[in-house]
């Protein structure tokens, strides 16, 4: 299934894309697709202790299940203000 | 892109427009009021000893307005409110100028001061908008969560 990863800010920067469309398994869960894509763009890997996921605009946690199609927000800490 | 149209008793907007603080105290305003809070949050010169010259603000915009329906939806349930807003600006913001702006309006002072210092704190926490810092020496650099 195909799932549909927004970046930005740091990560936007670090990666070089704003969006990411990465296949995965039916049934595969929010840390299946940050190990992903931990493996396949390294600058995510220093990050991802301090991400929080944005799945279909709501927070959710790591071990939600991902729907295909689904659209994923990596959320590095928020600063706004 | 504008910063929207009020509800009836809610403003919520993102824009890369100017925060019009005279509209939001305007639309604050409730014969039911005795007490009107606002915060506006500014771009500051001096962080420590580095001189800044703008900030620029990203949002993820869909999220970053579901949460502060979201945050405007559980102040409510916790203080009295009578009218509400939230606007945060995008983009490039000048030192002086204002990034964000919160409004409550209450028929008493306590709930005012309250909701306003909570939505501000939970806005920071939740919202999906992050700052970038452009230093007077040409540096630039996303801001670094606190702790």
């Amino acid at each position: 299934m195909q799932i549909q990863v927004l970046l930005f800010s740091v990560l936007k920067d670090q990666v070089g894309h704003n969006e990411l469309n990465i296949m995965l398994a039916e049934g595969a869960s929010g840390a299946d697709l940050l190990d992903r894509l931990e493996a396949e763009f390294p600058p995510i890997r220093s990050f991802r202790p301090f991400i929080r996921l944005g799945v279909n605009q709501s927070f959710c946690a790591e071990d939600v299940i991902l729907k295909a199609n689904d659209q994923v927000a990596l959320i590095t800490p928020v600063s706004g203000g | 892109m504008h910063f929207g149209n009020p509800l009836s008793d809610t403003w919520i907007g993102i824009s890369d427009e100017e925060i019009p603080a005279e509209r939001a105290l305007y639309f604050l305003t409730h014969r039911d009021a005795g007490g009107m809070t606002l915060f506006l949050g500014t771009t500051r010169r001096m962080t420590g000893e580095r001189e800044t010259k703008h900030l620029t603000y990203e949002a993820y915009l869909p999220m970053a307005l579901s949460e502060m329906g979201r945050l405007a939806t559980e102040a409510r349930k916790q203080w009295p409110i009578l009218h509400m807003v939230l606007l945060h600006r995008i983009g490039l913001v000048p030192i002086t100028e204002i990034s964000v702006l919160i409004g409550v309006s209450t028929p008493h002072r306590d709930a005012a001061f309250l909701a306003n210092r909570w939505l501000i704190d939970n806005l920071k926490a939740d919202v999906p908008i992050w700052k970038q810092e452009t230093y007077s020496d040409g540096s630039v650099e996303w801001v670094k969560q606190k702790g």
